[in-house]
């Protein structure tokens, strides 16, 4: 039987930053994650780092953490971060009294706040509507979950830390009032594995109360389901806000070669990740505020996710529900070993994490001090790393693949171009992933489908949305033999069948013609439809 | 004086509709404007391959027979197909590019990943039946071709052709590019160019002659010329004694292409008028009587008046047809096609679900004249509508592109005074 110190429930943002945190603090750690790392809210959100302005005038606490820990994560996790800033613009519809508490509340919070001239704003962002009344620069950004996630247990890994993807936590064991372990079950060959622990943290977001309640305990958890929209191309430089009172559907946040606008709030299950028509409708109305042509944009895909809100008061629901986390200490409900971390915001997952860590480390009789804000996630790539990059990759796929990959990795799929140029192939030409690249995410154990291998490179996600590089992917990962690329049928509609779940909700205009043409392509030209013998 | 049609759309549909209406004596005016879709898909003629519930099809024809009116073969009929199909062969065949298949019989050929499909008329190049009479496989690749994978063609074909003994193998030859991997990527368009010419083919053959050893088919990408002629086919029948079979691939369409070339080929022999970059805006309709369309060329704007009408600009792919939330139209007569207003309707929720997709369905309502309908109702008297534009099938799923762009194309062409 498996045994360690603490095991961890759900591989988001939440759960990693609790890996790595105990890990560097040396205590012995596993996390099990259901699906891929990252597959939950962690990947169906906004991407922004908050600058924490969004939040300045309801709840300054959770401003000044934001503040924080983007300033933290700007600096150690560099290869994930845009680097550029927030804008909140006031239009005409804004009320007009918000501007001046706003702007008190973000300089009691320490945040920076510019103000733009319209000229400047609009030499800036000649998209944004010419109903602006006011602008100011605040330090948002944008980041990029899966490789923030991804590089989060890359570095959990090297303190010992220790990740089980695709198993679903099906029990939780106890006796005498006391947690001593869990049983996960293999998503695909339903295998079933005891794992014994002295502490269980579930960080399962939404999920939260379910897991609560595998532990015959009730926990309050709002799912609250948040759609987004991503727009085929950057239509702004920056994050831009509308300045007044949170709502819906007010920031864009464009990220690589891609815009998203969000969101909604609307209770549901933690499940629920469908979205409708009419949010889209709605949201591109809001929306209009902001770009005035926002109707002429081609939208690429619409995707949704749960916020996993927590209420002590059983009458409170979606944006009124405070966003701040909790973590509840099971002993109370008598239960000891036990605890529920959910809440918060993708923005502040380490400073949970590090609240969570202080709290369970000296149980486990660990004194150490939290170091995760000091060091950076991964290592900068040798200068000499980079110069070889530059003469072999195509294109500027070289700094994109340093960032997804960390040095490590980077410096092997490197070599393995310089040894067979051809291994320098553009896969993915939206998102610049070579041949190389994919092959080396394709080999490693965590991977088990083209979905995951997008997860970690971008591959499909960005114009084509899968058309063209979907025939190359499974082309490409057939070559290596993995076990889990044995039927190509499957792989194909694996893949093709996610990318389409976000272009369904959304199929018009140019979105509609790619469609045709990859249904040409896949079940016409291809029939992976019928991989029949030849003579049926 | 003749009489006039012009037809808008030069695609598969379009240019075949010339040809005939041309070979009838009409003055023909083809306006057209980007690519249809002959440039990503195959130049096969598929005519009908599964049914409904996605079982395949053996005898298109007698298929066709049981079709409902709202099918456009249905209101074709299947005389009417038939005759098409064999015009079409027998043009093929006067053009030196012959066609080969019988419209009662489907025919099966490899994929780009080494399935197969059913398919009715196939270019000299993919012949179907040499499969069956191959003792050794050989599935060629080219290095540095992005698009195309001989090892994964090579290991479903052997999955797909389990009681054949014959060997299947598969092989990568090198032909030198300019363009090293630095540069733009290699397409099956460049490899067939390279063909074309003499010291691309003698490198060719040379690497390829040692794969021959009794009765050996070559299957590899459309690179079989870049023209559509058999001359290269025959030469490498002649010089090694081996069986070529293309498969159908990714896009760049090479067997498209060919198919395009010969057909605008036949067109401007019949006399028929090919206006290229011609893009039509507009149109001028009184009771139900379209006199003049309009196009916007990049020097000014054009009318072009005719008797009759044939639209041939093709589905959402070639833009015939324009979507937005909820809606789709015809942009040259504004013909409003009627859909659903909740998209959640306009699909299933997978996309391979082994049923026709409703939204592959939407189009242009007609009746057995192919000319314009709404609720029954025509709209336009002297306006025919033809290929993929027809509402009442879905040819992904059925397997019946330019099946029912020929044939529309055929049956419109015909019933012209
Ligand atoms: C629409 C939307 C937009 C947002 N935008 C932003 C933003 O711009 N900036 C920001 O900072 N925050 C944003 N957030 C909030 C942020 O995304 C979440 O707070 C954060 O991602 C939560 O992470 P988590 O790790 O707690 O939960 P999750 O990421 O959901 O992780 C929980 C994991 O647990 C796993 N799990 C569940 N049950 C089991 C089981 N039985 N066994 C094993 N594993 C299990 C799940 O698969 C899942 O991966 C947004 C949220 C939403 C919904
Ligand atoms: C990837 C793919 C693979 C396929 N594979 C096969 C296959 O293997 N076998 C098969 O039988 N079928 C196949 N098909 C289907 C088949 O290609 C189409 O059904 C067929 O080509 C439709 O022909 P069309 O002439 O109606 O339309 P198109 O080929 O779309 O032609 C329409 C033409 O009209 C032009 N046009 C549009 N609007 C205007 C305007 N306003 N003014 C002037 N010109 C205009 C367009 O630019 C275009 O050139 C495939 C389709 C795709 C997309």
């Amino acid at each position: 039987m498996l045994s360690t110190e603490v095991v961890i429930i759900g591989g988001g943002a939440t759960g990693a930053g609790i890996l790595r945190d105990l890990s560097m603090r040396g205590i012995q750690a596993i996390l099990v994650e259901r699906g891929d790392l990252g597959c939950g809210t962690s990947s169906r959100f906004h991407g922004l780092l908050h600058s924490g302005a969004r939040y300045a005038v309801k709840d300054k606490h959770a401003a000044v953490e934001c503040i924080e820990e983007n300033t933290i994560l700007r600096r150690i996790g560099k290869h994930c971060v845009e680097p550029i800033n927030s804008i909140f613009i006031r239009t005409k519809e804004d009320d007009e009294s918000y501007e001046e508490k706003w702007l008190k509340a973000c300089l009691d919070a320490g945040i920076s706040t510019k103000a733009l001239s319209l000229n400047e704003l609009f030499s800036l962002e000649p998209n944004v509507s010419r109903n602006v009344q006011s602008a100011y620069m605040c330090p948002g950004a944008a980041i990029d979950s899966f490789r923030l996630l991804w590089q989060i247990f890359d570095s959990a890994k090297r303190y010992g830390g220790k990740t089980i993807t695709y198993h679903n936590v099906v029990s939780i064991d106890s006796s005498s009032g006391r947690v001593h372990g869990v049983t996960i079950e293999d998503v695909r060959t339903h295998e079933r594995k005891k794992i014994a622990c002295s502490y269980l943290i579930s960080a399962a977001g939404p999920w939260c109360g379910e897991i609560a309640a595998k532990a015959g305990l009730s926990l309050k958890v709002i799912p609250s389901k948040g759609s987004l929209i991503a727009f085929n191309h950057r239509i702004c430089h920056n994050v831009i806000h509308r300045l007044h009172k949170p709502a819906d559907a007010d920031i864009f946040v464009p990220h690589g070669t891609v815009t998203i606008l969000g969101t909604t709030s609307i209770n549901s299950s933690p499940d629920d990740n469908s979205t409708s028509q009419e949010e889209v409708k709605s949201m591109l109305e809001i929306g209009k505020a902001t770009f005035e042509n926002i109707y002429d944009y081609r939208i690429l895909r619409v995707f949704a996710g749960c916020r996993p809100l927590y209420s002590a008061d059983e009458n409170v629901s979606g944006r009124n529900a405070s966003r701040d986390f909790v973590a509840i200490d099971h002993e109370k409900d008598g239960l000891s070993g036990f605890m529920s971390v959910c809440g918060g915001k993708f923005t502040t997952h380490r400073l949970m994490a590090q609240k969570v860590c202080d709290i369970v480390a000296p149980k486990l009789g660990c004194q150490k001090h939290c170091q995760t804000a000091e060091i950076p996630l991964i290592e900068e790539p040798s200068s000499d790393l980079i110069n070889r990059a530059k003469k072999v990759f195509p294109s500027y796929s070289s700094r994109l693949c340093q960032d997804r990959q960390g040095p490590e990795r980077f410096a092997k799929i490197l070599s393995n171009i310089e040894q067979n140029p051809n291994q320098g192939e553009l896969i993915c030409e939206c998102e610049n992933v070579t041949k190389a690249e994919i092959e080396s995410v394709a080999l490693e154990p965590t991977t088990h489908s083209i979905s995951d291998v997008r997860r970690r490179t971008r591959l499909g996600m960005g114009t084509c949305q899968g058309t063209f590089c979907t025939y190359r992917a499974v082309g490409t990962v057939k070559r290596l033999k993995c076990d889990w690329a044995e039927d190509t049928s499957s792989l194909f509609k694996e893949f093709l069948e996610a990318r389409w779940k976000g272009i369904r909700p959304v199929m018009w205009g140019n979105q509609m013609r790619d469609v045709e043409l990859a249904r040409g392509i896949y079940e016409v030209s291809l029939n992976i439809n019928h991989e029949g013998e030849k003579d049926e | 004086m003749s009489k006039s049609v012009v037809i808008i759309g030069g695609g598969i549909s379009g240019l075949f509709a010339a040809c005939i209406c041309a070979k009838r004596g009409f003055k023909t005016t083809v306006l057209s404007y980007g690519q249809g879709a002959l440039a990503a898909a195959g130049g096969i003629i598929d005519v009908f391959g599964y049914d409904e519930k996605g079982k395949l099809i053996h005898d298109p024809l007698e298929h066709i027979n049981s079709l409902p009116s709202s099918h456009p073969y249905g209101k074709i009929g299947a005389e009417n197909v038939e005759a098409a199909l064999n015009t079409f062969l027998k043009l093929s065949a006067e053009a030196k590019y012959p066609y080969k298949g019988d419209v009662h019989k489907n025919q099966m050929v490899p994929t780009g990943i080494g399935t197969f499909k059913p398919t009715c008329l196939t270019p000299p190049t993919i012949d179907g039946d040499l499969i069956n009479h191959a003792d050794r496989i050989v599935v060629l690749g080219f290095k540095g071709l992005k698009d195309y994978f001989a090892d994964l063609i090579c290991e479903n074909l052997r999955r797909n052709l389990p009681k054949s003994s014959c060997e299947i193998l598969s092989t990568e030859i090198l032909l030198n590019f300019e363009s090293s991997s630095a540069c733009r990527d290699i397409s099956a368009l460049d490899i067939a160019r390279k063909l074309d010419t003499h010291v691309g083919y003698l490198n060719f053959r040379e690497q390829i002659k040692s794969y021959v050893k009794g009765k050996t088919l070559f299957i590899l990408p459309p690179v079989l010329s870049a023209s559509p002629s058999t001359d290269l086919l025959d030469l490498l029948d002649i010089e090694i004694n081996a069986k070529f079979i293309e498969v159908s691939a990714m896009p760049p369409s090479v067997t498209g292409y060919r198919t395009e070339l010969m057909l605008k080929n036949i067109a401007e022999k019949l006399g028929v008028e090919i206006i290229e970059k011609a893009h039509v805006f507009a149109s001028e309709v009184k009771d139900k009587h379209c006199s003049y369309v309009m196009t916007q060329g990049f020097d000014r704007i054009r009318k072009y008046s005719a008797d009759h009408f044939i639209l041939a600009s093709g589905g959402v792919f070639g833009n015939g047809l324009v979507t937005q939330m909820g809606r789709m139209y015809e942009p040259i007569f504004n013909i409003e096609i009627d859909v659903p207003k909740n998209q959640q309707e306009w699909s299933h929720q997978y996309l391979f679900t082994g049923r026709p997709q409703p939204f592959a369905t939407y189009g242009i309502e007609t009746d057995n004249t192919l000319r314009p309908t709404n609720k029954g109702q025509l709209l336009l008297d002297n306006v025919y509508v033809v290929g993929r534009a027809l509402a009442g099938y879905d040819f992904c799923f059925e397997k019946s592109g330019n099946g029912v762009a020929i044939c529309s194309a055929y049956h419109a062409a015909s019933l012209l005074e």
